[in-house]
């Protein structure tokens, strides 16, 4: 059977999901994730949403001026979460780390 | 706008799919959701000792589990539109229906969630990683009410723009929810 290209990213979404759950259930079992683990959760979180943008959304379809508006929002924002929790722990901003 | 053929999309708003003041909300809720998500990540780094507390409370399986619901029913309204552009409106129906029907299960799940937090004795006035998380959730919870309901108003009347409308609307809230869910159960 031919897998097109929706089917394709559906599977990719699934896929990426089970890598998060294997995360959350090796988290519940220890303690933080740190800034690595922050950066890997986010970059999944990034790739997940191109799936959705392009293939969901049809954003491949679109000009691709929405393309890189909406790519970029997502890599702004996830960029922004992960400098933030990076400031954080580093002791940059608050109180001075995670416990 | 919707039953032109895909490839003859040109650029600017009408090369997106379904009704172009959908596009302008979902801007809209991005730009929102977007400011509401650096303002947790800037919380959490002002005051960590709360949010780690708060996120051991939290079971991110059932976040996972959640997010393979929530791409599962877009994959269905996706292929929901598919069948609206081969002039197939009766399985269009069925389709958006049924992503209705599995986007409920996602509040099923939140409604376990909340039970055991709120039976824990955690509310939206424990503390501020509570309340952000009861916001948080709470709002993108709303969204997916509000999403089934267009699911199943685009399925009484499956005209291709209708369909490729209410599909954006719900493609939307999976987006959301995909950043949503790491920041707010798994980063910490």
């Amino acid at each position: 059977m031919r897998i097109d290209r929706l089917t394709w990213s559906w599977l990719i979404l699934l896929g990426l999901s089970t890598v998060t759950l294997l995360f959350a259930q090796h988290e519940e079992s220890g303690s933080g994730v740190g800034i690595a683990g922050a950066a890997l959760l986010l970059a999944v979180a990034v790739a997940k949403g191109r799936e959705i943008l392009l293939h969901y959304l049809e954003l491949d379809r679109a000009g691709a001026g929405w393309r890189v508006l909406l790519s970029g929002y997502l890599v702004l924002l996830c960029g922004a979460i992960l400098l933030v929790h990076a400031a954080g722990t580093w002791g940059w901003i608050g109180p001075g780390g995670t416990p | 706008m919707g039953s032109r053929a895909l490839d003859d999309r040109p650029d600017g708003f009408s090369g997106l799919p379904g009704n172009l003041m959908m596009w302008i909300l979902i801007l809209g809720e991005l730009a929102v959701f977007g400011a509401a998500f650096v303002g947790f990540a800037v919380a959490r780094a002002l005051d960590p000792v709360p949010f780690a507390a708060g996120q051991a409370h939290l079971d991110g399986t059932l976040g996972a589990v959640n997010t393979m619901v929530l791409v599962t029913s877009g994959f269905i309204a996706a292929r929901g539109v598919a069948a609206g552009r081969r002039g197939r409106p009766a399985l269009a129906r069925r389709r958006m229906l049924a992503a209705a029907a599995v986007g409920s299960v996602f509040l099923a799940v939140k409604a376990v969630e909340y039970a055991a937090t709120l039976g824990a004795g955690l509310s939206i006035d424990s503390d501020t990683f509570f309340a952000l998380y009861f916001l948080l959730t709470g709002f993108h919870a709303l969204h997916v009410v509000m999403g089934i309901a267009v699911l199943a108003i685009v399925a009484r009347w499956p005209s291709v723009e209708n369909l490729e409308t209410g599909a954006a609307f719900w493609h939307m809230v999976d987006l959301i929810w995909v950043i949503l869910y790491p920041l707010v159960y798994l980063v910490r």
